[in-house]
């Protein structure tokens, strides 16, 4: 409006009043102010239309989806509760055999430095255990859509640290061309994570009718469009997708796997659209399917990250 | 890391994980026996050979080559060491299969140290018996070369529950020859009956034949 006051320029906003009530109105507002011959305004010309049905609307359809984003999660998070137990155990392992240890060496007559050693790898033992409990946090956790500045290759990283012991198990290797210095993007991290596992996670599942040695999934990072998008794909070795059906895996309820609900995919793919991004397929020359994954880099305003705009 | 191939046994450690490689090692030490660890399946076998004496205790989920496929490895190379396993998860399937394959023990992780302590032992009381086993053949085979072709043929006669008389037209030969041979033979075998014999010649019997 202040604007619009200076330059003459039409203006345009949305806003909330609140009523004597207590009730809240959302009101789209649009119009242009008219000058005198002097250059000074003298009336606005204009509408001012009540928004709030279409307002609250478009909070239930980014609420629903934050809702279907969480359950997609916590569904993923069962099929992998073996690997988690897992990346549990492991730290649990290491931090009682040093107390025993230790408790020995004591009563053998005490080598201190040695139990040092043990107590310092407890602690960073216990730590280890903690990050893990931590992200499961993240990972379950139903709040609002966080929108943080981050770096794509640490979202790869954390994904292989939640399913790594998954990947051993299958017998997956994961190569990673992850390109350094990215800029950063915008974005919910857990939802950003929640895609990218979805996408290795199909494609171990693409991948486990092939011979061991040749099921390697490649992850690369890298930049687009002269650096303006950041770039994710996720390369597998399967049988890849007939191409009449390469558009219909993204849709609700899709599924070509014996147990799958056919969510996945349609999840992800509203989750990259609301971050401004894009998630397509290809399938490679030789053999499997290529994900690919693009974000805008810096500012990213899409609705499910911000329900007010 | 350079390991011993006798004395004292050494407790092999693999497990791709650091800290529990490190943590079960240095349990080992401090209840009073050598420990190994290696990093990985691969690392192990690169030091392995077949003279190495001890046991594993090895971790079941690993990259790339797995416990189960290093037991499969190491029974096809004539190992004799025995395997404990360690897992994360309680895989019935898979403790199946080890144990199908001879593994020693089975053992979840986080582990007792009683549990991991008592199972080594009974590990390297296997291994002991199994040392202790190869060296009476090989003291056994050594007593069967010094005797005569003859008294090899009347020993397999005597072992089959043959009667002298019955040996000497076998052989062609008078009864009190059998007889001297005979004694040759229990004295040359170190044995005080022939049911002592049969015994000893029964243990180096490999597909039918004594070797």
């Amino acid at each position: 409006m202040e604007t619009s006051l200076r330059t003459g320029a039409e203006y345009e906003s949305e806003y909330r009043l609140v009523l004597p009530d207590g009730q809240l109105r959302w009101i789209a507002a649009r119009g242009h102010v008219e000058f005198n011959g002097d250059g000074n305004p003298v009336r606005i010309r204009g509408a001012s239309v009540d928004i709030t049905k279409r307002k609250q609307a478009e909070e239930l359809v980014a609420r629903q989806r934050t809702e279907m984003a969480h359950l997609s999660r916590v569904t993923t998070l069962g099929e992998l509760s073996g690997s988690i137990a897992h990346e549990l155990n492991q730290p649990l392992s290491a931090i009682l055999s040093n107390a025993q240890a230790a408790r020995r060496v004591l009563a053998n007559g005490a080598d201190l430095a040695e139990v040092r050693e043990m107590l310092d790898e407890i602690v960073s033992e216990d730590k280890r255990a903690s990050e893990v409990i931590q992200r499961l946090r993240q990972w379950l956790k139903k709040g609002e859509v966080q929108q943080h500045s981050l770096q794509i290759n640490k979202v790869v990283e954390d994904v292989l640290k939640l399913i790594r012991n998954d990947l051993i198990n299958q017998k997956v290797t994961v190569d990673t061309e992850l390109a350094p210095d990215l800029p950063p993007i915008i974005g919910d991290p857990v939802q950003l994570q929640q895609v990218l596992l979805n996408l290795v996670v199909n494609a171990c599942d693409a991948m486990a009718a092939c011979n061991t040695p040749e099921r390697r999934l490649v992850i690369r990072t890298g930049t687009e469009n002269g650096g303006s998008r950041v770039i994710m794909s996720v390369t597998d070795r399967g049988s890849g997708v007939p191409g009449e059906k390469m558009e219909q895996i993204f849709e609700p309820f899709f599924t070509t796997k014996a147990k799958g609900m056919g969510l996945g995919l349609s999840v992800c793919r509203t989750i990259i659209t609301a971050h401004l991004g894009k998630l397509w397929a290809t399938n490679n020359t030789d053999c499997g399917t290529t994900f690919y994954l693009s974000l805008p880099i810096g500012a990213s305003n899409g609705e499910a990250v911000s329900s007010e705009r | 890391m350079t390991v011993s191939t006798s004395f004292p046994p050494t407790v092999f450690v693999v497990d791709d994980y650091a800290a529990v490689r490190r943590s079960i090692s240095r349990l080992l030490g401090a209840a009073g026996f050598t420990a190994a660890g290696f990093a990985s399946a691969g690392e192990f076998l690169a030091q392995y050979d077949a003279h190495l004496f001890g046991c594993l205790v090895l971790d079941l989920a690993m990259p790339a080559l797995d416990g189960l496929e290093l037991q499969q490895i190491l029974a096809k190379s004539g190992s004799l060491l025995p395997i404990i396993f360690l897992t994360g998860e309680g895989d019935i399937a898979k403790c199946a299969q080890a144990m199908k394959h001879g593994a020693s023990d089975f053992l979840t992780k986080p582990v007792n140290d009683e549990d991991l302590l008592a199972a080594v032992r009974v590990a390297l009381k296997k291994r002991y018996a199994l040392r202790q086993e190869q060296v009476d053949l090989a003291e056994i085979r050594a007593r069967l070369t010094t005797l005569t072709p003859r008294e090899r043929e009347v020993l397999d006669c005597v072992v089959a529950g043959k009667l002298n008389k019955q040996i000497a037209g076998d052989l062609g030969i008078v009864e009190q020859t059998i007889k001297f041979h005979r004694t040759n033979v229990m004295k040359k075998m170190n044995a005080h009956s022939v049911a002592e014999l049969v015994r000893l010649t029964e243990r180096c019997r490999i597909n039918g034949s004594v070797q």
